[in-house]
């Protein structure tokens, strides 16, 4: 019967409270629809790396080698640990962290599934919006100087900054180049704050903007794009970013040759191959391997309510960032630009440009912003790997 | 009147050390150089594009052809 019940004497009240978080993560995929494909996964194998199977297994060892008496007292992975006995667990979760993010091989394979999802054709038709992709990773750069105050090292302070890219994949390639223990926090509240982007985004604006300003009408771009253009930008994009900053590379390659398999028209299947099964597969791997960080030891810690905090200032930095720009470009543009589209600089695609969208309509139902907000939407996309090649450039 | 020692006990206590201090010049560093290099790449994107637009306008309507 001890055996039968060996689970529950090993549940902490840690691991309970973590298995709590992992049902609240699934509460909020299902019924709230916040970022369903990245948080279900992320709240279920929350669950199951807060299983203690790991200590159960080293509990059936310490009897096999029949170290009971010495080990009474003592949690058992601990224990073993201490003793410098390694356990026999073959625990899946960690398997699939090891072979996935920490090879990268997860984080890379989205972006190429991102990559070919992405259309930079409203980009390309109005090239000045890369301008907002830039001022929009202020908070990645700006969260790096206030997690400094707060005593983090500077590689926990860039893991914690690139939640400010507003890209989840971004995110875990990131923060992975500098911390591990790290990783469970900064990929939940990447990807929780980007859900929560029509409720962060539309108060900072506000408080940016006055009324006359957020009543500016845009032109749409309406001219085609040559196909030859759409062809050689990922590459372009992608020889630069890598013969300058080679650390880019990776990050940058991937993208592109996910876009380029988009754009050269000969690549249909392979095209929508990425898009859908590539991306749902990793998608899937990607949510539950990162669960596998949020242990109750890694998780349960001061340093986590820091993490969420100075990721929500991250994401106010971006869209003050971008706003504050817009408004400083407006002082030399004979044609003004809207201040909010300034804000749609962030990398949550259409996500944010939608809520620029709906914001312009709040005030001028004549205001169509959905144009110029979606070129910078995906300029946010750019800017954001950029960001994050740059942050792993400078500190790797 | 200013109670000195108290003063300088409770900053020694502050959560700030020399270290943090030292981080965040360094983080402010970081900042300033990578917005820089962001904008610089974004810039250059920019005129890459207009380069672009400029050599293969005249093949947009041979596309549609």
């Amino acid at each position: 019967m001890n055996e039968l019940l060996a689970g529950i004497h090993h549940i902490s009240w840690g691991m309970a409270a973590m298995m709590f978080m992992g049902l609240v993560l699934i509460y909020l995929a299902i019924k709230k629809d916040y970022e369903p494909a990245l948080l279900l996964p992320i709240g279920f194998g929350t669950l199951l790396a807060n299983i203690p199977f790991d200590a159960i297994m080293a509990a059936k060892q310490i009897a096999q080698l029949g170290l009971e008496s010495q080990a009474a007292g003592h949690d058992p992975v601990t224990f073993l640990n201490n003793m410098g006995i390694m356990i026999e667990s073959h625990n899946p979760l960690q398997l699939l962290f090891k072979y996935g993010i920490e090879t990268d091989l997860f984080p890379l394979l989205i972006f190429i599934a991102i990559g070919a999802m992405i259309d930079f054709t409203i980009l390309l038709k109005n090239p000045f919006m890369l301008l907002f992709g830039a001022a929009a990773q202020f908070g990645i750069f700006f969260a790096i100087l206030v997690a400094a105050m707060f005593g983090f090292s500077i590689k926990e302070a860039a893991a914690i900054c690139i939640i400010g890219a507003a890209d989840g994949p971004t995110s875990v390639y990131v923060a992975k180049q500098f911390t591990k223990d790290l990783l469970g926090p900064i990929s939940v509240a990447a990807y929780s704050y980007m859900a929560l982007v029509p409720i962060i985004q539309p108060p900072i604006i506000r408080l940016c903007t006055t009324k006359a300003e957020r009543l500016i009408k845009m032109e749409s771009y309406n001219g085609a794009v040559s196909k030859k253009v759409k062809i050689i930008f990922p590459l372009a994009v992608t020889m630069i970013m890598g013969i300058i900053v080679p650390e880019s590379v990776w990050l940058v390659g991937f993208l592109m040759f996910g876009n380029l398999i988009r754009e050269c028209g000969v690549l249909d299947k392979l095209s929508k191959t990425a898009q859908n099964e590539l991306a749902s597969l990793v998608t899937i791997f990607l949510g539950i391997t990162i669960a596998s960080t949020m242990t109750a030891d890694k998780f349960l810690r001061i340093d986590t309510l820091f993490v969420l905090g100075i990721g929500l200032i991250a994401f106010i930095a971006d869209t003050a960032g971008g706003v504050l720009f817009a408004k400083f470009l407006n002082l030399f543009l004979k044609k003004k630009v809207n201040p909010m589209i300034g804000a749609a600089g962030i990398s949550a695609f259409p996500m944010s440009a939608r809520v620029i969208q709906k914001m312009g309509q709040q005030y001028d139902n004549q205001n169509f912003l959905l144009m110029p907000a979606t070129s910078a939407n995906a300029a946010g996309q750019i800017g954001s790997v950029i960001a994050g090649a740059i942050v792993i450039a400078l500190l790797v | 009147m200013l109670d000195i020692k108290r003063i300088f006990s409770t900053l020694e206590n502050l959560p700030f050390s020399w270290e943090a201090f030292e981080n965040c010049q360094k983080a402010l560093i970081i900042m300033l150089k990578g917005m820089t290099s962001v904008f610089i790449f974004m810039l250059s994107f920019f005129l890459i594009i207009k380069i672009l637009e400029k050599l293969f306008n005249d093949d947009i309507d041979k596309e549609k052809k």
